[in-house]
């Protein structure tokens, strides 16, 4: 799943280590959402979105998902 | 994260206690037993597992006194992603494991009724615990 996050950090100045910190999560996880190998789960999705002050759709794209529903 | 460091203090003490009731057999085993190459080897077993404990102890006290330490260990236990990669590792782990008791199982059938008997008997028995956890996990989750 592709995501924002990398972009909203590079705007905000804040490391994954920041972020990761601030999620509760490890930064290699925050790594692995970045590059779209693991897709975090709705808790932390929604951790992710209150520390950026957006909503989840905001950060994550789920037109991937909605296409292979339309298949 | 109080809740945390309770179930770490438990863990240390649960360690202390493993460890002393793991020095009792190698303590019968050095002094009260003729030891033989085999007794040796369960000395040196039982030693290693005590290290590994030990290790783990002193980590889990070292984070206990340090606030920071003891949140990077919050992090590293409750991080959804090794959660998953964990979960994922075991029941992929538990199939090959399973998949080769049953191929080994069967060959061995051809050689040595005793060692059939024995890996059928583990193979029952993992079934058994994998029917009963999927249950558990049916009901819980």
């Amino acid at each position: 799943m592709k995501t924002k996050i990398p972009e909203l950090r590079k705007a905000r100045k804040v490391s994954q280590e920041e972020l990761a910190l601030a999620v509760g999560v490890t930064r290699q996880t925050i790594t692995s959402i970045e590059v779209g190998k693991y897709t975090a789960s709705l808790p932390l999705a929604y951790k992710i979105a209150k520390y950026f002050g957006l909503s989840i759709e905001e950060i994550f794209d789920f037109s991937d998902l909605e296409e292979k529903e339309n298949e | 994260m109080n809740e945390f460091k309770k179930r770490i203090k438990v863990r240390v003490i649960l360690g202390g206690i493993f460890c002393t009731l793991l020095l009792i057999p190698n303590v019968v085993l050095n002094f009260f037993v003729d030891c033989s190459d085999f007794t040796e080897f369960v000395m040196g077993f039982f030693l290693a597992i005590e290290a590994v404990v030990i290790v783990l102890m002193a980590k889990y006290v070292v984070a206990l006194r340090n606030e920071e330490d003891l949140k990077k260990l919050y992090i590293k236990e409750t991080d959804e992603r090794r959660i998953a990669i964990r979960t994922q590792a075991g029941r992929t782990g538990l199939y090959i494991v399973f998949g080769t008791l049953i191929i080994v199982m069967l060959i061995s059938g051809y050689f040595s009724k005793i060692v059939f008997f024995t890996l059928l008997g583990v193979v029952v028995f993992t079934s058994f615990v994998m029917l009963l956890t999927k249950l558990y996990y049916k009901k819980k989750l």
